[in-house]
């Protein structure tokens, strides 16, 4: 484990030299968030509606304000790009000689990457928090703010694996990126990171109900709202932990079969 | 014309190297559609909920999704990354050197040396079928001065957007800052999906008055469907022509100040 704390802190130096750019996707987030909560405000007013669907203007507020911080650290653009890379460029030649378990290992770099956008973030998150303080919603209690948070962490592993699947699938096909970014589309909308899933016309919802991505945002804030019953979160938890478990297999199938596939070639 | 044959050379260079990996390139393709089709979806959930968004009606929207695509499509597809991602890189590995060697102008080839291959197919095909989607339904019928006046606001508008990212990217000969700017970037155009009007207080003052993001597509929108708001169209005109002179001199002022990174 203490090698694994040592590749996050080499990773934390290494992310420090990047910090502006990091820095900068961060703002950028933030300003996606506010384009969201303006959207949304203009709706309210121009109906002059008490609520839509089942949320007031002060939860809605609150869900895109969480929303934005969620895909503010999680969505950034370059998601998978390390694994991608070191396949096909070779570096992995060089991790797979090393006593560490190499998944584990980007998964160390991950989080901590996640860690370092939260830490860039905090500053500016609060500060668009306090100017809405008039509509924000603190969580129904310490437990929906305690499973909110495992549901969170939870959510981060999922987004790893689902990054990690479609990267290592560059043993067989070099380049990954269209994947990825086909994901990444997807992922924008359906994790209901500018507009709750509930939301949705039917057709839609049903769809986005079916794909993993609604436990990254639109499940952790019906807990944090107390919107869902404990057998709903329960139910909840349990599939999260099933596609995790799926996506687990899945993943090390793909690795071991890469890794016998892998040719390393150069010096 | 010189320039012209180079460009078409471009851009077969930029399919050659797209289609290196035809899974990724055909992945690229649908990601890209579907970027679009999620686009009208959002709007299809907002208009679940209300009838009129800051004044516009579902199909004024669809005329503004389609006019931000077109205009994201030349953007995207010409010299957005080029600008934003590879000066950054070629700054920092030294191989900007070369386009300064070569009796090519070094802006021209800065801003088009890759053209994205995945855009031009993807991008282009999805505006079209959004453009006849429009025109089949009758969403609107505008005049051919309409549609004149439209293309005009629409040049103006990839004018205002590559004036700003010259001076960002003009910007890198002293900052290097790569990636980052360009995300920025892209996060703040996204605002020129939605109607200027959906902004309020200080939000629309930045957005409609001081980077007006907010107008650049909302103005040739609001023409095809039939108003001329003379005060955002003059405004814009008079904006692009500041900026995109006072972007070409700072690009030069930095050109000037460069020296080279490599040994």
């Amino acid at each position: 484990m203490k090698i694994y704390w040592h590749i996050a802190k080499a990773t934390w130096q290494e992310y420090l030299s990047y910090r502006l750019n990091f820095f900068l996707e961060v703002i950028g987030g933030i300003f996606t968030m506010l384009i969201a909560i303006a959207v949304w405000y203009a709706v309210f007013d121009g109906d002059g509606a008490k609520a839509i669907g089942t949320f007031t203007l002060a939860q809605m507020v609150t869900y895109l304000l969480i929303a934005g911080v969620i895909s503010t650290i999680m969505f950034l653009t370059a998601q998978g790009d390390d694994i991608n890379n070191d396949i096909n460029r070779g570096t992995i030649s060089a991790l797979i000689i090393k006593p560490i378990n190499v998944p584990f290992f980007w998964l160390t770099r991950d989080f901590v990457r996640k860690f370092f956008t939260l830490i860039l973030g905090v500053a500016e998150l609060s500060m668009i928090i306090f100017l809405f303080r008039d509509y924000f919603i603190l969580p129904g209690s310490i437990l929906n703010l305690t499973l909110f948070c495992l549901a969170i962490i939870l959510a981060a592993i999922l987004h790893f694996l689902l990054f990690a699947i479609l990267s290592v699938i560059a043993f067989w096909f070099e380049e990954t990126w269209g994947w990825r970014f086909i994901m990444r589309i997807v992922m924008e909308v359906a994790a209901g990171a500018i507009i709750p899933l509930s939301l949705f016309p039917g057709f839609w919802r049903t769809i986005f109900e079916i794909l993993p991505f609604q436990y990254f945002i639109y499940f952790p804030m019906q807990i944090y709202f107390g919107k869902i019953d404990i057998g709903g979160i329960f139910t909840g938890f349990v599939s999260i932990l099933a596609w995790l478990l799926i996506l687990s297999c899945l993943f090390f199938i793909l690795w071991k079969r890469g890794v016998r596939r892998y040719v390393g070639y150069g010096g | 014309m010189r320039y012209f044959r180079l460009f078409k050379t471009l851009i077969k260079f930029g399919f050659i190297r797209a289609t290196a990996y035809p899974p990724s390139f055909f992945a690229a393709i649908i990601g890209k559609v579907l970027r679009i089709g999620l686009t009208l979806v959002f709007f299809q959930a907002i208009y679940l909920h209300t009838s009129i968004l800051a004044g516009w009606n579902y199909s004024d929207i669809l005329v503004l999704t389609a006019s931000y695509f077109t205009v994201e499509a030349v953007i995207i597809t010409t010299f957005h990354r080029n600008l934003m991602f590879w000066l950054p890189a070629r700054l920092q590995d030294g191989s900007f050197d070369f386009f300064l060697t070569k009796p090519i102008s070094p802006l021209f080839q800065t801003s088009f040396k890759i053209i994205d291959a995945f855009d031009i197919t993807a991008s282009s095909t999805s505006v079209i079928l959004l453009w006849w989607y429009i025109f089949s339904k009758q969403i609107i019928t505008p005049s051919f001065l309409e549609i004149g006046v439209f293309l005009i606001l629409s040049a103006i508008a990839v004018i205002f957007v590559f004036s700003l990212l010259l001076i960002i990217a003009s910007a890198s000969f002293w900052t290097i800052t790569a990636t980052g700017t360009g995300r920025l970037f892209e996060s703040v155009f996204r605002a020129a999906r939605f109607p200027g009007d959906i902004f309020k207080g200080p939000a629309r003052i930045a957005l409609l008055y001081i980077v007006p993001v907010g107008l650049v597509v909302s103005a040739p929108a609001d023409v095809l469907l039939g108003k001329f708001v003379w005060s955002h169209i003059s405004f814009l005109i008079i904006f692009t022509a500041i900026l995109s002179f006072t972007a070409f001199r700072f690009w030069n002022y930095a050109l000037r100040h460069y020296s080279s990174a490599s040994s």
